[in-house]
């Protein structure tokens, strides 16, 4: 925009205007395809908690916690609140937060909802219908199990049921809906759809699991057109990670038995026969170029080095097991979940650094150098992120019930929610 | 020569006491193991005992009881998720009524069943007279267990199932077991840790168990045990079913 206003003064400096205009006129077509073709034309960078894992999907919060002392301070309640059924974490940006929540009517009947909250005070600011509620029949939580993704204009979410759904983000107002199952054959996971929404470059990124080589596709955020499909495969629970390998972006998937790697215009660029399937638990990236996949499966992890957009196997192991939760990697460790314990495994050989039990099947994230955990009864833990030793700073009941939904750390808040209910707690002004 | 005939001599020599050696190890720590429990004397004054709390499955914390009884008989009921569950062994077989496994209606244990209630039916610790109850253990090498270098002990049972306890060295408590388990009556591996334990009536017992096996993670959490309680033995047998009872006239 700068460089269009000094052009502007330039062109209007000159003493025949209009000659020069005429002169230059070549330039505007070729500024428009540049702008077209170029970042200017992407979304800009929305700052917060944006969406699943957080603002790199890598469960890391770069927020300072050297002005949190547990010994002087405890985490501090600042609201807490009754929300609708769902598994959805709370995403957060620009002094709102936005998650699903649901309402049933009776046995068969019931809403999903994407609702926004004051991340201050946790007022409901708006709340708009995305889909009949997703009934869980093992009883394990109906609602959503996607996590919506903050856009610079919209948010995108993902029903239980499979329906992608763009909304304005100032009042929630509908946009457009793309129904999976109906539209590209997909068919429901059992314990519904979960995948998250990645977007990247005006493009809302999904595992769809549709027939016809459509289990992935790219839809354009302004209006939900396809712009690319790839690849066979059906519906899983995971979602995707955006990583930068030897300079390549690239969408990695893990769908079935297969890890992909897609560019972002959806060609793949490299694909690799995983020792496992079904992980639920987000691929981790271990800079430069590693790729950590858990499951609860023999083995239960295994490492992968990308090298020539080529995945080769480095590691593998049973020293970690993640169910439903991810991990997170720091400075050569990966901590995370081995079943119902919080672990500490090296990066490099596997070896177990440490195991705490107690917080059954609970979820983590990292802020700073500080693990934030959540166990499953919603007691909330801050430990150190260290292999030395497993060191509890302070911990708050945070929230009762079931708590399978990992936290969100923004501006010196954590966010919790169980099944049904939401808090926030600060840790620092 | 004769060095070579003394050297092969105390070699074999040594090769057959290292069983007995090995047995008076194992023997002194399985001594400690139940000394730590409270001692055999007050173990023989209980015959039955009611354990009653909390139980922890897909991370929802629900009631449960089990009763066990010296023989080896065992009752209990517990919520698991949105069902409850019944189960009772009466030290050979067993019944269930498990509405997950969409069955309504009591049915017989099945055998990979049968070792894990011999195991949730153990009254005191297996090793507490374990020659005469026909297992053998074996003492292997001490491993790391959370930092801790346990004392390993490898117990099998008189149907042939092989347990690896892990005993706290500064303790001799049992700290993890790893043992063959059942998810949906099809076996697999299992590990149990335990902890918080705590005398009542002179016996030490752990008060928080939790087992993990596959990706299943359940945690009984005691909170009050009764001991030498009346114990109905009609509860161990197995009850008909409600169909089977509409059709009683028929006997």
């Amino acid at each position: 925009m700068f460089l269009l206003i000094s052009t502007c003064k330039f062109l209007m400096k000159r003493k025949n205007t209009m000659k020069t205009i005429i002169n230059y006129k070549w330039l505007l077509p070729l500024f428009l395809v540049v702008y077209a073709f170029s970042g200017f034309s992407q979304e800009s960078k929305v700052d917060g908690w944006i969406q699943f894992r957080g603002a790199e999907r890598d469960g890391i919060s770069n927020e300072s916690l050297s002005q949190f002392d547990c010994s002087k301070t405890q985490p501090e309640l600042v609201w807490k609140k009754n929300i609708g059924s769902a598994f959805s974490e709370l995403t957060i940006s620009e002094g709102v937060v936005y998650t699903m929540v649901s309402e049933v009517v009776d046995s068969l009947t019931g809403t999903e909802y994407l609702a926004a909250f004051s991340e201050e005070t946790g007022d409901e600011i708006w709340k708009t219908k995305v889909d009949s509620i997703y009934f869980d029949e093992d009883g394990w939580g109906n609602g959503t199990r996607s996590t919506p993704s903050i856009d610079d204009k919209y948010i995108f979410s993902f029903s239980g049921h499979g329906k992608l759904t763009a909304n304005l983000k100032k009042d929630g107002s509908f946009v457009w809906q793309v129904d999976f199952v109906k539209e590209f054959g997909s068919k429901t996971p059992r314990w519904g759809f979960a995948s998250s929404p990645l977007l990247l470059n005006g493009k809302v990124i999904m595992e769809v699991g549709g027939t016809e080589s459509r289990a992935f596709m790219a839809f354009n955020k302004e209006n939900g057109d396809i712009v690319w499909s790839s690849s066979n495969g059906a519906a899983s629970h995971d979602s995707p990670l955006l990583a930068t390998i030897e300079g390549q972006e690239q969408i990695i998937f893990a769908n079935g038995r297969t890890l992909y790697s897609l560019i972002p215009e959806g060609d793949t660029l490299w694909t690799y026969n995983m020792p496992f399937g079904g992980a639920t638990a987000i691929p981790i990236l271990i800079p430069p170029n590693k790729l950590f996949l858990s499951a609860v499966r023999n083995p239960g992890f295994f490492v992968v080095k990308v090298e020539n957009n080529k995945a080769s196997e480095v590691l593998k192991g049973v020293s970690m097991k993640n169910d439903f939760s991810s991990c997170v990697y720091h400075e050569g460790y990966i901590y995370g979940f081995h079943v119902a314990a919080v672990r500490c495994i090296s990066a490099e050989t596997g070896e177990v650094k440490w195991t705490k039990r107690g917080y059954g099947k609970g979820s983590l994230i990292l802020v700073d150098d500080k693990l934030i955990i959540l166990s499953d009864k919603g007691k909330l833990v801050i430990a150190d992120a260290s292999p030395d030793a497993y060191n509890e700073n302070c911990s708050v009941q945070a929230i009762d019930g079931k708590s399978w939904t990992a936290p969100s750390f923004y501006n010196g808040k954590v966010f919790v929610r169980n099944l049904t209910e939401m808090a926030s707690y600060k840790l620092i002004d | 020569m004769r060095l070579i005939k003394n050297q092969i001599f105390v070699f074999i020599t040594l090769l057959c006491i290292s069983p007995i050696i090995n047995a008076q190890n194992v023997d002194e720590i399985i001594d400690k193991h139940i000394k730590a429990h409270g001692g055999v004397e007050a173990w023989e004054n209980i015959e039955s005992m009611k354990v009653s709390g909390r139980f922890t499955a897909f991370s929802i914390e629900e009631d449960f009881f089990a009763i066990k009884t010296k023989e080896g008989q065992y009752y209990s009921e517990l919520n698991l998720g949105k069902h409850k569950v019944l189960e009772a062994f009466n030290c050979n077989t067993g019944w269930t009524i498990d509405p997950w496994q969409e069955i309504l209606y009591p049915r017989e244990l099945k055998k990979a069943e049968i070792n894990v209630f011999y195991q949730k039916a153990e009254f005191f610790t297996p090793f507490y007279k374990y020659k005469e109850r026909g297992f053998e253990v074996q003492l292997l090498d001490n491993e790391d267990v959370d930092g801790i270098e346990m004392i390993v002990l490898e117990l099998t049972r008189n149907n042939g199932k092989e347990e690896k306890w892990y005993l706290d060295p500064e303790t001799y408590l049992e700290y993890k077991c790893e043992s063959n388990w059942v998810d949906f009556a099809y076996p697999v591996p299992a590990e149990t840790y335990f902890d918080d334990f705590r005398t009542v009536n002179g016996v030490v017992l752990p008060f928080f168990i939790e087992r993990t096996f596959w990706q299943r993670d359940r945690i009984l959490q005691i909170e009050n045990i009764e001991f030498n309680i009346n114990v109905d033995e009609s509860i161990f047998e197995m009850p008909k079913s409600d169909h089977m009872k509409w059709l009683s006239f028929m006997v």
